[in-house]
């Protein structure tokens, strides 16, 4: 009687554990914060996964957690002990409490945006949004008439000074003796929504001169946009093409293709291929890049044009080497030519 | 006839130049052509050849990158294939993951540039992995083929010249300087000048016309001569006849008139040299012509110009010499005749009439004196000199 115990429970064992580890267990969740369709880099995290649900017919899980880190960390501990996995979570660089969370999980994987963590069960994707971001700026810097531009973020933290070193270097790659003005809204909940406040500060960068402002503020950009618009001067958009909101007034988009980088992802975890710890993504992959359309051709000459080209090649080829503030956190005082 | 002559000459000249370039610049230009053509279609396809390989590079070092979609993998190869300058483009696009693996182009929106693009899909056990494009810059071949251009223009130039080198002094001397000869000396001939020899030295075909030319002149004027001695000589006896006679004597009338020189003038005859013809035949009559225009001849001063003027009628002009002193030396001239033995065994007398010159008569009335006073020395007996 007891060596049919064993038994069974070897047969148990050999016949419900292999599957369990096996691919078959591809349950996904992606775990957005506030509102997917509020805050362009949601959207765009979302189009990825409609994406892949329609070229593979599998299902992935979509959840959205209220502001707050805490309430993340709730929904992704909650979706972690329901068994799924992965676990996309898209603020990877928000949530510093993070890895001792995950090795609590080590049968689950977490696939994280733009944080590189060493933890075997811990994958990520870094987009090169310093890259992009010296494009943009190199193109503001050719642009502006007053030599004084300005970057609007929202939270202060060395995931968003990243794009603002990479607009710092670019525009002093193009014209060292420009100003760059900076302005962060803080921290707090709700921020990344808050469009009055990144409105004000743009309007006090427009009262110091500045023609040209580029916003990394999420949710809180399109404000920043209409302010700028408003005075006639020019706005910078972000992760999506936002060239078409104030036609003549958005001088181009920082363009972060997290649809592909989320399509990308679903379908690594999918097959189960994970060669490195962490995939970067930048201008070379197109996943980072300026938007030129008909709503800003009136704003970019062909010489400007042509000048953004070579610069691109010359970063990806190495030419340019562009300082990366998440390394070091530190910006260097001029531009690396 | 003159202009005529120089026009087809010169068109010789023209023509061969003429046939010279065309003959030379067309299969030269043909064959630059050619060889352009053929540079040409050696780089397309050396640059055909790069591209389809370089493309087989790509697609063995990317297909592990593309499964387990690691740019990193390819990036290194593509940096490395980009630096070549023929590369204008090069993308490696993976379709599991839809996404680019590395897309790097160096063309800039500006200047639109000639190029071709290879595209290859790339695939693993009938997966579509996803596909690798590579695009070149046909405008590479541009400077490459301008170089070979100048060079092949060089070569081909340096060959005309060479040829031109060769082939204009040969023609120069071989054909147009003796042409120019030929065509002198043909000049000279038709001018009627026969006496101006031109020597040519050589074996060829222009020569041998020279020479030719030269042999008939040289001809020409040896029987032109022979012919002029024979219009002013006397056949039987060698003294000038009675043309050349009237000729030389109007020179030495007029000499005379101009520098009030005297000068005598005497005819003089063989008495009764019909009954020789008649006794001896005429071949002895003959034979004492010459015998006594010989004496005569030897006994005159080197300057006294001895003609026979008739059948036995002889004109002797004595130049620088008075009537008195002509009378004399003749006078001795009849004495030596009178004593001489003849061919027909017998001797022979000569009667002669002398007349001076004063500067004022003419030739007609010279001989006319002359002839009278000769006539007078045969009326008087014969055997004598008369003068008037």
């Amino acid at each position: 009687m007891r060596y049919l115990v064993v038994l069974v429970a070897l047969w148990t064992v050999f016949f419900v554990q292999p599957p369990s580890v096996s691919a078959d267990n591809f349950n996904p969740v992606v775990i957005y914060q506030g509102s997917i369709e509020d805050n362009p880099f949601n959207a765009s995290a979302h189009k990825g996964v409609a994406l892949f649900t329609q070229k593979t017919g599998l299902n992935c899980t979509e959840t959205v957690a209220d502001f707050g880190m805490d309430n993340y960390l709730n929904q992704v501990k909650k979706y972690a002990d329901d068994g799924y996995s992965p676990i996309i979570a898209l603020y990877g660089s928000h949530f510093p409490n993070l890895v001792q969370f995950v090795r609590n999980y080590s049968a689950t994987r977490f696939i994280l945006l733009d944080a590189v963590y060493d933890e075997p069960n811990m994958f990520s994707f870094v987009i090169a949004e310093h890259e992009g971001s010296f494009l943009a700026g190199a193109l503001a810097a050719m642009a502006s008439k007053s030599k004084i531009i300005g970057f609007v973020s929202v939270n202060d933290i060395p995931h968003m000074r990243r794009f603002w070193c990479g607009y710092v270097q670019g525009a002093k790659y193009v014209d060292p003796q420009i100003t760059v003005l900076e302005g962060f809204t803080g921290i707090y909940d709700g921020a990344w929504f808050d469009g009055k406040a990144t409105a004000t500060i743009a309007n006090d960068m427009m009262d110091k001169g500045a023609d040209v402002i580029f916003q990394a503020a999420g949710g809180a950009g399109p404000a920043v946009l209409a302010a700028v618009a408003a005075r006639g001067k020019l706005g910078i958009g972000v992760d999506v093409n936002q060239n078409g909101l104030y036609p003549g007034h958005v001088l181009t988009s920082l363009l972060k293709r997290t649809d592909k980088t989320l399509y990308a992802a679903l379908m690594l975890a999918k097959r189960g291929i994970w060669r490195d710890n962490f995939k970067r993504l930048g201008l070379e992959q197109d996943v980072v890049g300026l938007a030129f359309d008909e709503h800003n051709e009136s704003l970019i000459t062909l010489e400007m044009r042509a000048r953004i080209e070579v610069i691109k090649k010359d970063i990806i080829l190495g030419l340019i080497s562009i300082h990366d503030y998440s390394d070091d956190l530190k910006c260097p005082p001029h531009a690396s030519h | 006839m003159q202009v005529i002559k120089n026009i087809k000459f010169h068109s010789v000249a023209l023509f061969l130049f003429w046939v010279l370039l065309i003959g030379l610049l067309v299969p030269i230009t043909v064959g630059m052509i050619i060889t352009l053509d053929l540079e040409r279609t050696k780089l397309k396809n050396e640059l055909s050849v790069f591209h389809h390989e370089t493309l087989k590079t790509l697609v063995e070092s990317t297909e592990d990158a593309m499964l387990s979609f690691s740019p990193d993998g390819v990036s290194n190869t593509v940096r490395f294939l980009l630096r070549d300058e023929r590369i204008v483009s090069i993308e490696v696009f993976s379709d599991i993951f839809d996404l680019y693996l590395m897309k790097v182009s160096k063309e800039i929106p500006e200047h639109e540039i000639d190029s071709s693009t290879l595209r290859q899909i790339v695939s693993k056990d009938r997966e579509n992995l996803g596909f690798v494009q590579i695009t070149v810059d046909n405008g590479w071949i541009v400077p490459k083929l301008k170089q070979e251009h100048n060079i092949i223009i060089i070569l081909f130039a340096a060959m005309f010249f060479c040829a031109l080198l060769l082939v204009i002094p040969s023609i120069h001397f071989k054909i147009l300087r003796p042409l120019q000869r030929l065509k002198k000396q043909a000049e000279v001939l038709s001018s009627g000048d026969l006496s101006i020899v031109c020597e040519w030295q050589g074996r060829d075909e222009l020569t041998i016309l020279g020479q030719t030319l030269e042999a008939m002149r040289s001809k020409l004027n040896e029987n032109f001569n022979a012919m002029k001695e024979m219009a002013v000589t006397d056949d039987l006896t060698g003294l000038p006849n009675r043309r050349e006679f009237y000729t030389e004597l109007k020179i030495l009338l007029n000499l005379s008139s101009r520098y009030n020189h005297q000068l005598s003038i005497a005819i003089f005859d063989i008495d009764y040299f019909k009954n020789v013809n008649d006794t001896y035949g005429h071949g002895i009559g003959d034979e004492v012509l010459k015998e006594l225009s010989q004496l005569v001849a030897h006994k005159a001063r080197k300057t006294d110009l001895l003609a026979r003027i008739g059948g036995e009628e002889f004109a002797i002009v004595l130049p620088e010499t008075s009537v008195s002193v002509a009378g004399r030396l003749l006078n001795e001239l009849r004495t030596v005749v009178s004593g001489w033995s003849f061919p027909h065994g017998e001797k022979l007398t000569v009667s002669i009439g002398v007349t001076g010159y004063s500067g004022v008569e003419s030739i007609e009335q010279l001989m006319e004196t002359a002839d009278k006073a000769l006539y007078e020395a045969k009326e008087q007996g014969r055997d004598r000199v008369v003068i008037h």
